[in-house]
């Protein structure tokens, strides 16, 4: 994925900028703060979920963070090999270690979403 | 809140920054967490050799006369019997028996005495111990130097090869474990004390902090592989060895966290009447747990039996060696029955089964 093409939150997800099944992960800035990620706990598929619920849950040696869905949807896949390699991802948090995908609710609302330079200039906000 | 400008910074700090370390503060310290992967260091230090940057622990010297009676009235463990050249582990209490600090003690000669003390408990650790030598009016004086003193630990199976390159054959090679021995680097005396906080052999170089960074490079030139403070963890807590601070506070005494070996009651030190009273009234003891699934038990996280409270967790983590989560906690001691069913609460609504277990988790082929 190419991250200037990617809509990102301020809980460090990054979500496809269109369509009506989205793949989400963590951002780079995320996978780096966590660092080793020993395992993700994902829901049973279906799930259904508000804008900001929880989607997962993300082991790292240094904490366990939630992941939560960027807009309203329904989960509809996740990533399972990421169950027996969790370090994918450290490596490669735009491509191979995307989290799960989710099929947006009619209602669901992309307008807070933040385009790359909106959320590097959080990042460093925040740092 | 700890600011970055507030932070103490060892003589390595520009190594650790140059070689892409994250730095984060630990202990009024800005320390490096990892260098990039601290599976791989944890790894590194099991299998090979690691390289820590242990400069921000604390070195206070005792001498004179009479320095073997002024430790005994400082520390737990009865030293009379230590012989020089030698190292052991003890820890300094208060007088309600309740631990200040565990710290390490190393006897050069019957005169010259180091004790090793952690990074954030050092001033308060000197505090409570130039209090005892005052009361104590011994022909013997404490001198806290932890500014005059780098220390770098070199821990792994093969520390021996990475300080033969460094060092060269020498007197080092006969050093037995709980060791330590006086040598010189770079002009300067370097104290050669076979210690550490991994499970792992090894060694801790005491030096001056003007060579410290050559010694670095050399030993990483030597195949040592710079290991950060998050590995470090790892590696103790698989060996059960407590975190000062964390697996016991002030409101911990030394027989609640396996740390009776260390007490001697036979002799008078800070603490020691209040100790004999605490050994016979324990009501909570650490255990080690085994948890099911990948989720891991945090530091503070409450440990239940059959729904109610009866402890919480000091340390939990993932083992890199045995590859799944493992914990210290402390619990009530009718609970800490190896084989013991419980559970821990991993966040709002879970929880996951727990096992009591025998500690240590991990223990190096001798």
């Amino acid at each position: 994925m190419d991250a200037k093409s990617l809509l990102y939150t301020k809980s460090h997800e990054w979500i496809e900028p269109a369509g009506s099944k989205r793949k989400i992960g963590i951002t780079d800035f995320a996978q780096g703060q966590l660092g080793d990620i020993v395992y993700v706990e994902f829901p049973k598929t279906p799930k259904t979920l508000a804008a900001g619920d929880e989607a997962c849950v993300i082991e790292s040696c240094k904490a366990t963070a939630s992941v939560y869905a960027p807009v309203a949807g329904t989960i509809v896949a996740v990533n399972s090999p990421l169950t027996t390699s969790p370090e994918k991802v450290n490596q490669s948090p735009l491509d191979e270690g995307w989290l799960f995908e989710l099929e947006l609710d009619p209602s669901a609302d992309t307008s807070a979403l933040l385009d790359l330079a909106a959320y590097e200039k959080f990042c460093k906000e925040e740092a | 809140m700890e600011t970055s400008t507030d932070l103490k910074r060892t003589p390595l700090y520009d190594e650790h920054v140059a070689a892409g370390a994250r730095m984060v503060p630990f202990g009024g310290w800005s320390m490096p967490v990892h260098y990039g992967s601290q599976i791989e260091e944890h790894h590194a230090v099991r299998r090979d050799v690691g390289l820590f940057d242990v400069s921000h622990m604390g070195q206070v010297f005792v001498e004179g006369p009479q320095a073997v009676e002024l430790v005994n009235r400082i520390v737990t463990r009865d030293i009379t019997s230590l012989p020089d050249g030698a190292a052991c582990y003890g820890a300094l209490c208060r007088e309600d028996g309740t631990l200040i600090d565990d710290l390490f003690i190393s006897r050069f000669t019957f005169d010259r005495i180091l004790i090793v003390v952690n990074a954030s408990t050092y001033d308060g650790d000197v505090a409570a111990m130039k209090e005892i030598e005052a009361r104590a009016r011994l022909n013997a004086k404490l001198i806290p130097c932890a500014e005059k003193w780098a220390m770098i630990a070199v821990q792994g199976p093969n520390w021996k090869q990475v300080c033969l390159k460094v060092f060269g054959n020498g007197d080092w090679e006969q050093v037995e474990p709980l060791r330590i021995f006086s040598m010189t680097y770079g002009g300067h005396e370097l104290l050669f004390s076979t210690t550490g906080y991994t499970g792992e052999a090894g060694v801790e170089l005491i030096c001056d902090p003007s060579v410290s960074p050559k010694l670095w490079r050399e030993l990483i030139a030597a195949g040592g592989r710079p290991c950060g403070l998050a590995a470090r963890d790892t590696l103790r807590l698989e060996s059960g060895m407590n975190l000062s601070g964390q697996d016991f506070t002030a409101t911990n005494n030394p027989f609640e966290v396996r740390m009776s070996w260390i007490v001697d009651l036979g002799k008078e030190f800070q603490g020691r009447d209040a100790l004999a009273k605490l050994k016979e009234t324990v009501t909570h003891r650490q255990v080690g747990l085994l948890t099911e699934g990948r989720r891991i038990p945090r530091h503070l996280a409450r440990v239940l039996y059959n729904g109610q409270p009866v402890g919480e967790i000091t340390s939990g983590g993932f083992s890199p060696t045995l590859d799944r989560p493992i914990a210290m906690a402390l619990v009530a001691t009718a609970q800490t029955k190896i084989g013991t069913e419980l559970e821990v609460e991993l966040g709002p609504g879970a929880t996951t089964k727990a096992t009591v277990v025998k500690l240590p988790f991990y223990k190096r082929a001798q």
